[in-house]
């Protein structure tokens, strides 16, 4: 990387840290848990996206686009009916008892061991998505730039540490609208450098990824197993994001920041309005990206990391099937100039078969070779095509969506140990800003270690994929029976969070398995509706006992 | 900008606002799909 990409990486990085570290730095035990409450509605929106969007969605999705389509937009459907119902049932019901964690709500509606289940449920799925925050986007960054992994984990975990330890929940929410207006900037200017490089017009550019099936974006299939459906979509999307927003203490601590109900609500609504434009724009890119490979050739393989890790005997083979890529791609090109597209499919069928061939070739011959390179095809276009500059602005973009996230699970995490369990048994610290402090820097080294030790675990970013809609429907479930059905009591809800606990690992085990096809985001629902129907089931069958005896 | 008075806004007008870009995405993407399907 050129002398000016790393001027502006480390100044962009240094800059937005700089500013929320100075911003934040005589705050008092409540802003380091909460966050100031002077904080705009702005700095609410962007920080619920920033935390939402981690450095893999701006490496993974537009690779998704480039290799399949846009129908993963699908997956946000359900979120901006979720703000609607968290604005108006459980918004007020946080401010109402002046709630610092969701979990605290639960105590008041039922009794202490199911806040203390929630808050272990929510500790133990962000505690591992924190670390994994940190790595996905570490390993691929490591391997574009020829950096040693672990020594990335290490950077991007210690200035996250850094800011947070110093300025806690207030120091992420300042940062995070620096980090998102960098991101949204950064993007912008890809996409604008990408659609300048491409040799057609914008129209026709759009009938290339049309016709090559890139538009795919509404799939109205009804089969369960089909993992992005209008259905799917709808429905396991609005469980899923009703559970992230309301009962996720890293998204409910930045709406929570705020002076009232009003900018609590804005600043929800504002993402409910701009999420699915912004998956929208960055699955655009994909696309753009897929019609530039139509007349740039890319490379056979985008993880070159792992194709220097092959034997020098294969090279021969190696090297001849990429001989044989670049004239089958030339071949193509021609046709599509010329408009042949029966031409066009033929050249694109063979392009595939000699990929295939390729990978075959390289897994037979790699230890533990890596098939999947989708998170490779963004980040390579910007090493290989944006000017000198641009490369370090868009590296700060992912690293700053990666230090965003992140910050925002750490110091959700910290806040959740301290308020609902540390001060439960421990009561109230003598010196809280110490304590919690200590809490972030402890759950931020943590990340680290989970990120550290991701590469032992081969299946851990599968896991890590669908840990959160393995959690968030119990958890769901049990703030949906507390805000709505209020003749449930503690006893039933206890028991029914812990059923509806087994009954999602049931099915995600039939479901690896292969004993059953579901697209994990029904998890939610299912989760949800466990919880619901146990607690109904068991609140009458107490009820009848009673009045048995 | 922070928002001062609870009273006086008509949240229902914002979350009809919110419900109607969704449909009207929705519908779009489902026409730029059945373009080339």
């Amino acid at each position: 990387m050129h002398a000016l990409d790393w001027i502006v990486l480390i100044t962009t990085l240094a800059a937005i840290v700089g500013y929320g570290v100075f911003k934040t730095r005589r705050r008092g035990a409540g802003e380091l848990l909460s966050g100031s409450k002077d904080v705009s509605l702005w700095t609410i929106g962007l920080g619920i996206m920033a935390t939402q969007a981690s450095a893999i969605t701006f490496l993974s999705t537009p690779g998704q686009a480039y290799a399949e389509d846009m129908g993963f937009i699908q997956f946000y459907f359900g979120l901006p009916l979720a703000v609607i119902l968290v604005s108006i049932f459980f918004v007020p019901a946080y401010r109402k008892m002046s709630a610092i964690t969701a979990y605290q709500f639960l105590e008041q509606r039922f009794d202490r061991k199911t806040r203390l289940f929630t808050a272990a449920l929510f500790l133990m799925s962000r505690g591992l998505a924190a670390g994994i925050t940190i790595f996905a986007p570490a390993i691929v960054l490591s391997a574009a730039l020829g950096v040693s992994l672990n020594l990335m984990i290490v950077i991007i975990g210690l200035i996250v540490v850094f800011y947070t330890v110093s300025g806690g929940s207030a120091a992420v929410a300042v940062t995070q609208k620096w980090q998102m207006l960098t991101i949204l900037g950064g993007m912008g200017i890809a996409a604008y450098l990408l659609v300048d490089k491409i040799p057609v017009s914008l129209p026709q550019a759009y009938d290339i990824a049309g016709r090559m099936g890139k538009l795919n974006i509404i799939n109205t299939s009804l089969d369960p197993g089909t993992r992005y459906t209008l259905w799917s979509g709808l429905a396991g999307g609005l469980f899923l994001s009703l559970s992230y927003l309301g009962t996720d203490q890293s998204q409910v601590q930045r709406y929570l920041g705020a002076e009232n109900q009003s900018t609590s609500r804005f600043g929800l609504l504002f993402n409910g309005v701009f999420k699915v434009p912004m998956q929208f724009s960055i699955l655009a890119i994909g696309v753009l990206l897929f019609v530039f490979y139509q007349f740039t050739q890319p490379p056979i393989f985008f993880n070159e990391s792992e194709v220097k890790r092959a034997p020098i005997e294969i090279q021969a083979t190696l090297d001849q099937l990429e001989n044989r890529h670049t004239d089958v791609f030339e071949a193509k090109r021609e046709a599509l100039f010329q408009g042949d597209w029966e031409a066009v499919d033929a050249h694109k069928e063979q392009l595939v078969q000699l990929r295939e061939t390729y990978m075959a070739t390289l897994e037979a011959n790699v230890p533990n070779f890596q098939r999947k390179d989708t998170d490779y095809v963004f980040i390579t276009f910007v090493l290989n095509f944006l000017p000198k500059g641009l490369v370090g602005l868009l590296l700060a973009v992912i690293i700053s969506a990666a230090m965003s996230s992140t910050a925002g699970e750490v110091s959700a995490l910290a806040t959740t140990t301290y308020v609902d369990y540390y001060t439960v048994f421990k009561g109230e610290s003598q010196r809280p800003k110490r304590t919690i402090r200590t809490l972030t820097f402890v759950w931020g080294i943590a990340a680290i270690g989970v990120a550290l030790a991701a590469p032992l675990y081969e299946n851990l970013i599968q896991l890590v994929n669908v840990l959160g809609s393995l959690f968030y429907g119990t958890i769901l479930g049990i703030f949906l029976v507390a805000l709505f059905m209020k003749h449930i009591g503690g006893k039933s809800i206890f028991i029914a969070g812990i059923v509806g606990q087994f009954v999602v690992f049931l099915v995600h085990y039939l479901n690896t398995a292969d004993l059953i096809s579901l697209g994990f985001l029904w998890y939610n629902v299912i989760g949800s509706a466990v919880v619901v129907c146990i607690a109904n089931i068991l609140h009458f069958g107490l009820k009848q006992q009673d009045l048995s005896s | 900008m922070t928002i001062k008075n609870t009273s006086i806004v008509n949240w229902k007008k914002y979350y009809i606002g919110v419900v109607a870009l969704l449909v009207a995405e929705i519908v779009a993407f489902y026409f730029i799909t059945r373009q080339y399907v």
